[in-house]
């Protein structure tokens, strides 16, 4: 009798310690039969937080115009591409049979339904600072390792914390600007990346979204009159395959920034820095963009080093 | 067969200077309009005097030339329109009729995304694109009696393929999709004196061109076999005076993207102020055009909120009431009669 009841209680704790609920960021409780060893990762930030994991997923979305982001772990550059965030090819996923698919929602949340039929689908939100505490935080979960998850957050913060206090007295003033055409599309505060810059006290000049606290639009087309009057101290544009228009108008060379040669241009992962990975690299690059004296050059991968802007 | 050449009325002359108001009108607000408030007095010292570094770039290197982009850019597209429902003796004929819009359209974006040529070349290629594809349009409708049933049908056709091939290169575009889909839109935002320079001999040309047409577009109300009775060689005349038209249009969609409406719209509107056979009709087209485009670009600049709507959304909305008016009242002239 005693042996039936230890197996039946050792069954039990079995499926206890395996069986897992996670509401993801759509709000739906997703369940997870055991622990996920084939990852599929639409979208870098969760290639990113796997690999922080020292998980290689089965497949991850392109980073920018590269097959998959190598610039995680060299594991990366031999698996599988999904394609586009916003267009998975469900062909491979199906065929790759992953034990849960971990994805960007504002691009994937219409196709929820293929991406259930073919594993569990967790969906997060990964434009503010707050998205990506929450994401790592449920993504360790779901991976059973929730207390590196909370540390992970724990010390990034810390590290914010440190670095602005070094910082402490600049005012400064800048911009992330994106887009190659005559009008420069400039993120707001909610955006991560610049959630960091406020945080290490540089004031954004876009500021707040006035639909906060949605986090949509990311940002706005500032017109070149409104960039030359708010005239930021550092601005940092973020990559382009293109040609940029608006640095050849006429405006642009009377910006301060450009007179002071602090205008950068920043990797792709500044494009989806809520990952672990990506945003300790952004730390490090815009505390010495901000402060190069106090923070020297970071090594981060050549494919997403900051360059001066010529 | 004579054709009675109207009186030049005192009306007219009113509403040339009612048009030449609009835009001194328009141009003044324009100025005064943008993200930093300047006053008057400024906007006045910009020009005669000594003004801060941020008022004098802002009147010379962002407003000045955008109005005056504007509004050449303005005339151009209803001078073609109006030259071009005359070629075609179809009163709802625009530039886009031609596929001359989405022809140069196509180009930039298609250089612009796979990046063939450097960007000081992608503008000429636009407008190369525009003439080719423009000239593709009148050659399927005959290239020397361009019939205009011929001209519309083949204008529809092109048009579809420039568009179908246009969504088939934003869908690879990847993320520059937006970029390119917000400049298909039409507008001046950020636009200086590289446009303007650029844009400049087509403008000397389009009123060069409405100044010698001005006296041949008349002749084309009439039916070719009228025409043919009085000597004039019509498919020759329908030929160059399509071409002209594909010229003018061209150059205004490589600096500010496609605007529609403007070169359908005016030159109904200046119908009513003076018959299209009038000698006068066509330069009254290119200042309403001109005075029309201002405004709506004003008024882009007045109702940002944040940023600026496309000012195709602003001659969209200001002129699809009017279109429907003129069908509506054409419904009703064709009932009476």
């Amino acid at each position: 009798m005693n042996k039936f009841l230890m197996i039946t209680v050792a069954l039990l704790m079995s499926h206890h310690s395996w069986a897992l609920d996670i509401t993801d960021d759509r709000g739906v409780k997703v369940q997870l039969p055991a622990a996920p060893v084939k990852i599929a990762a639409v979208s870098t930030f969760a290639a990113d937080v796997l690999s922080e994991f020292g998980i290689t997923p089965i497949a991850a979305s392109t980073f920018g115009k590269a097959p998959t982001p190598t610039y995680l772990t060299p594991e990366i550059a031999k698996i599988t591409s999904l394609g586009l965030r916003a267009q998975t090819n469900f062909e491979i996923l199906s065929q790759l049979r992953p034990d849960a698919t971990i994805a960007i929602r504002r691009y994937t949340e219409e196709k929820a339904t293929q991406f259930e039929a073919i594993a569990p689908y967790f969906a997060f939100d990964v434009i503010t600072y707050e998205d990506s505490l929450r994401m790592v935080s449920q993504v360790s979960k779901l991976l059973f390792q929730a207390e590196k998850g909370a540390k992970l957050n724990s010390d990034f913060e810390q590290a914010i914390k440190l670095r602005a206090e070094k910082i402490k007295g600049k005012k400064l003033t800048a911009a992330m600007l994106v887009s190659s055409g005559e009008v420069p599309y400039v993120y707001y505060d909610q955006f991560m990346p610049v959630s960091i810059m406020n945080r290490l006290g540089v004031k954004n000049v876009a500021g707040e979204n006035p639909l906060a606290p949605a986090s949509l639009p990311l940002g706005y087309r500032m017109p070149l009159e409104e960039l030359l009057e708010k005239d930021p101290d550092i601005l940092i544009l973020f990559n382009s395959t293109k040609p940029r228009g608006y640095v050849k108008n006429p405006v642009w060379p009377h910006l301060k920034a450009v007179k002071n040669n602090q205008v950068y241009v920043v990797g792709q992962h500044f494009k989806e820095g809520a990952g672990p990975i990506a945003r300790q690299y952004i730390l490090e690059q815009l505390s010495h963009i901000i402060d190069p004296e106090n923070f020297p050059k970071p090594y981060v991968p050549t494919q997403i080093a900051v360059t001066k802007f010529k | 067969m004579a054709i009675a050449r109207p009186a030049v009325t005192s009306r007219l002359w009113i509403n040339v200077w009612l048009c030449l108001m609009l835009i001194i009108l328009g141009a003044a607000i324009s100025l005064k309009t943008g993200y930093s408030n300047i006053s008057w007095q400024q906007i006045y010292n910009a020009f005669t005097g000594e003004v801060s570094v941020i008022v004098k770039i802002s009147v010379f290197e962002l407003r000045f030339p955008r109005l005056l982009l504007v509004s050449m850019c303005g005339a151009m597209l209803a001078a073609s329109g109006a030259l071009m429902q005359s070629v075609s003796r179809n009163n709802l004929a625009s530039p886009g009729l031609t596929g001359v819009s989405n022809g140069a359209a196509l180009g930039i974006v298609l250089a612009v995304t796979y990046q063939w040529l450097p960007l000081i070349y992608i503008p000429w290629l636009g407008l190369i694109c525009g003439l080719v594809v423009g000239f593709i349009s009148l050659s399927l409708s005959g290239i020397r009696d361009a019939n205009p049933m011929k001209l519309v049908l083949s204008g529809a056709a092109i048009n579809a393929l420039c568009l179908a091939i246009i969504a088939a290169v934003l869908i690879h575009a990847r993320a520059d999709a937006s970029e390119l889909l917000y400049w298909l839109a039409g507008g001046f935002s950020g636009r200086s004196w590289s446009q303007v320079t650029m844009i400049l001999p087509w403008f000397i040309f389009t009123v060069i061109a409405v100044t010698l047409c001005a006296s041949q577009t008349r002749w084309l109300q009439l039916t070719d076999e009228q025409l043919s009775s009085l000597g004039y060689n019509a498919g020759r005349w329908r030929f160059l005076l399509t071409i002209t038209a594909i010229a003018m249009v061209a150059p205004t969609v490589v600096v500010a993207g496609p605007i529609g409406f403007v070169g359908l719209v005016i030159p109904h509107l200046t119908s009513r102020l003076v018959p299209r056979s009038s000698t006068k009709w066509l330069p009254l087209c290119m200042l309403l055009g001109a005075a029309m485009l201002l405004w709506a670009d004003t008024f882009c600049k007045l109702l940002a909120i944040k940023q600026e709507m496309p000012v195709g959304v602003v001659t969209a909305v200001l002129g699809s009431p009017l279109l429907i008016a003129y069908i509506i009242s054409q419904g009703k002239t064709k009932r009476a009669s």
